[in-house]
């Protein structure tokens, strides 16, 4: 194994076995068997010093949310120590299962093709049956559907022709955008245009990680992390301002975990990737605020835990109020639940739903028109788990704008 | 990104100020990196519990009062008598519509608060889950008192506790008990059922099927008596009602004590005050920490924080709420103390072998606990000798106060973040008029 996981890092020994981690632990809260972030990260970690027959199975539980990490008041890292040590010392293995559910682009490329039948084979009920008992994928949650056309290539073949704007930069879409559901892609373009600012791709790219970190596979997500991380360097040594990515959990994952969990050194660049919401209010407060009519919807905003984590919950929010006519409707910041490829998975599906249970009733008691959030997972779960329709910020954006796909 | 009002801390105080410009209509934003104190707090606000020379007060008006004459550098002084009462019945009504009420005692004295180890503390508000018992005299209601464990509950000793209230002399014509109930296995489906921290067995209680056994086992064992002590950890949430359905259904009357952290009614404190500020339209930067601000015409200008190098936040008035050593706004290095985001005037310059008392638990209170940044009569910071005309410090990062020898934390917490804001908004609309006007 390549990635360095050896264990000469103490900075678990600042907790001070205050518990409140514990306290702030969806997964706790709901499932027993989880002994809870400080016992998973700081305490189990001095005993996994001593030896791997310390590893307590029981850390498969976690599903990275990084709550606990909000929580911390003495700054351990406490989700990065867990998923470490899962990787150093879980004994099992990724099944078949994860890897199919965390090799994200590489089922884009196989599924986007034949979208069409794809997306109708997963929506037979026998066939979520045999997905159910030979894969461990359960059979409740909706899979996500993909998409005919590619972002790639509806950008290469109908988007707009970008270089007649002075101003460049290079968006980093990921995988759902490419291959599951292009629209915030489009969205994007979409905006950026309408604010004289022209959009480019990297030459390529793949997964950010973060789907491989939570199912093990660290090699993989390691390589990613090298790759993505050499093309934002290419692109930004073009004629490309900044990277821009919509998806709060691959921002996250590049802004934090490549240097600290990955070890891929990219604190050069940091500063020039950008998660959406900053770079526009940035540019709103610059005075490049382009006209938005009134979209007259009433929306339930739902903070997804990687954007609380990296504080910018507050940026989206911004954005969102000064779109004339959104009535805006802050739900509790609790966890949907879904955690990536978590909720998907056979074992994991009940505490899943307990888990975003509370977000459900709240959006029920509110009945807004649109749920809106920035994470494409919390997307899926509330699809899924609700009657509403959940859109990324980007699109009532677009929408005030009068450029929406 | 502008704000109104930027409060650095999320604690007691960097709530209330945050809630208070909140419901005035300010832009305002909360930077708390993790959760603070209130975790580790009893849950009950103290005000004033002790004098100068150690005495306990049963009037802790009367009590500031005197305090203000002798120490007019106490917190308490730049915010005045009139301005705490006032502070104090806002968090009042507040609490109501947190639906987490605290009350004083109707003669507005102190009250006393039993702790886990069996102790009395004065305190002044406290929610209705705890005793009120008053402050000084006998307890002429109580002739017998069971105070009862969850077998599993790792942090509170029955017998520990029953022993020392026995010692005390309001308890000398009280007869004490102490019990440890056993809930049938299959209701308690921790991993580990030996050492269930508060919140780990709060999660196994928190239903109301539970809550029916456990009163039947509760009438049981207790038989008759006059108040009923349990540690805190029927829920994390909802606290009282839980506490309220036990002693229905149980007909006896119940009082919890806070435990060993995590401390439950700290908690609900916390994540009502946070989720109150929420619902008003706040905006709560968590899971990030402020680094640094430029300080620029004797003003905060911006304010840059750890993890958004991309951002900096600017707010017209600012307040600094980052808490003394505990929460890391002040810092010793070997040789000073030191503010550690603005590098503020700090009022000690005396040698490190002056910080502390020789011995950590001799009763006597040490002088760190006093250190806290310079202000002016109106709480801004000074900064080489210079006032800092938008910078505001509220709670415990402000100096000149003992909070634990005094029991002041809660009210110097409240009373400062309620009087910050109120001059916040003060200026903040004086400044719009103006604007208008011209």
């Amino acid at each position: 194994m390549s990635v360095n996981l050896a264990l000469l890092d103490t900075t678990f020994d600042m907790c001070i076995k205050c518990t409140v981690c514990t306290t702030k632990c969806p997964v706790a809260e709901i499932q027993p068997d989880y002994p809870g972030p400080k016992q998973s990260g700081p305490d189990g970690e001095r005993w996994r010093m001593k030896g791997e027959d310390f590893y307590d199975e029981a850390l498969k539980y976690c599903t990275n949310c990084k709550r606990c990490e909000v929580a911390c008041p003495s700054g351990v890292e406490i989700g990065s120590i867990i998923q470490k040590a899962k990787a150093r010392s879980g004994r099992h293995k990724p099944k078949i299962r994860d890897y199919i559910l965390s090799h994200t682009d590489l089922m884009g490329k196989v599924a986007t093709p034949v979208a069409p039948i794809v997306n109708m084979v997963t929506k037979i009920k026998p066939v979520r049956v045999l997905m159910d008992k030979i894969l461990d994928i359960d059979g409740r949650p909706s899979l996500p559907t993909y998409s005919w056309q590619t972002f790639r290539q509806w950008f290469k073949k109908e988007a707009p022709d970008q270089s007649v704007f002075k101003r460049q930069i290079t968006f980093y879409h990921g995988c759902y955008i490419n291959s599951n559901d292009t629209t915030v892609g489009k969205d994007l373009v979409s905006v950026l245009n309408a604010m004289n600012i022209g959009v480019q791709l990297l030459k390529k790219e793949k997964c950010c990680g973060v789907p491989l970190i939570a199912n093990g596979f660290m090699d993989k997500a390691q390589s990613n992390a090298k790759l993505n991380t050499e093309q934002f360097r290419e692109a930004l040594e073009g004629d490309s301002e900044c990277v821009i990515s919509t998806s709060s959990s691959c921002s996250m994952t590049i802004r934090d975990e490549y240097h600290s969990l990955l070890e891929v050194d990219n604190r050069e660049l940091v500063n020039r990737i950008f998660f959406f919401n900053t770079f526009l209010v940035k540019e709103f407060e610059k005075g490049n605020l382009p006209d938005m009519k009134p979209v007259n919807i009433k929306i339930a905003y739902h903070s997804p835990c990687h954007l609380i984590r990296v504080g910018g919950v507050v940026f989206t929010l911004e954005i969102l109020r000064r779109i004339p006519g959104v009535e805006l409707h802050m739900l509790d910041q609790r966890c949907c639940g879904q955690a990536g490829t978590y909720g998907f998975k056979k074992e994991n599906y009940d505490t899943s739903q307990a888990i975003g249970a509370p977000i459900f009733d709240q959006i029920d008691s509110i009945n807004p028109d649109y749920v809106v959030t920035d994470c494409e997972a919390c997307k899926m779960q509330v699809e899924s788990s609700t009657n509403y329709k959940v859109l990324h910020p980007l699109s009532v954006l677009a929408r005030a704008l009068g450029v929406s796909k | 990104m502008k704000f109104d009002s930027l409060i650095i801390g999320g604690g007691l105080a960097g709530l209330v100020c945050g809630i208070r410009c909140a419901q005035a209509g300010l832009k305002t934003g909360i930077v708390s990196r993790g959760e603070s104190g209130l975790a580790f707090s009893s849950g009950t606000i103290d005000l004033l519990g002790m004098d100068q020379q150690q005495k306990l007060l049963s009037d802790p008006f009367a009590g500031i009062e005197k305090l203000l004459f002798e120490l007019p550098e106490h917190p308490y002084g730049k915010v005045g008598l009139t301005a705490i009462r006032d502070a104090l019945s806002w968090f009042q009504t507040l609490s109501c519509e947190m639906k987490i009420p605290y009350t004083h005692r109707k003669d507005e004295k102190n009250q006393n608060r039993i702790t886990a180890l069996g102790a009395l503390r004065p305190t002044y508000l406290s929610p209705a889950t705890m005793t009120h018992l008053p402050i000084a005299g006998s307890l002429p209601d109580l002739r017998r008192v069971a105070v009862v464990n969850i077998e599993g509950f790792r942090d509170f000793q029955p017998e520990l506790a029953c022993h020392n209230l026995k010692c005390l002399p309001e308890f000398t014509d009280i007869e004490v008990i102490s019990i440890s109930l056993k809930l049938p296995d299959e209701f308690i489906s921790n991993r580990d059922t030996n050492a269930m921290r508060s919140v780990e067995l709060s999660r196994q209680l928190d239903n109301d099927t539970t809550i029916s056994l456990l009163a039947e086992k509760l009438k049981i064992a207790v038989g008759k008596a006059d108040l009923v002590l349990m540690p805190s950890v029927l829920s994390q949430t909802y606290g009282a009602e839980r506490l309220a359905q036990l002693s229905k259904l149980s007909g006896l009357r119940i009082s919890e004590l806070a435990t060993l952290p995590p401390s439950l009614p700290g908690l609900r404190l916390s994540e009502r005050l946070q989720q109150h500020f929420h619902r008003l339209g706040g905006l709560m930067i968590s899971g990030d920490k402020v680094q640094s601000g430029t300080i620029e015409q004797g003003k905060i200008q911006s304010i840059l924080t750890h993890g958004n190098g991309q951002m900096a936040l600017n707010a017209e008035q600012v307040v600094l709420a980052s808490g003394s050593f505990m929460s890391g706004g002040l810092v010793a290095d070997r040789h000073c103390i030191r503010e550690h985001i603005f590098n503020l005037d700090v009022n000690t310059q005396s040698p490190r072998t002056e910080w502390a008392n020789q011995k950590f638990l001799n009763g006597k209170a040490h002088a760190f606990a006093s250190f806290g940044v310079v202000t002016d009569p109106h709480m801004r910071a000074v900064k080489d000798g210079k006032t800092i005309g938008n910078l505001y410090c509220i709670g415990s990062v402000l100096g000149h106060a003992q909070p634990v020898e005094e029991g002041s934390a809660g009210g110097i917490a409240i009373s400062t973040g309620w009087a910050a804001a109120e001059n916040i908004i003060r200026k903040i609309s004086t400044n719009k008029e103006n604007r208008h006007v011209r």
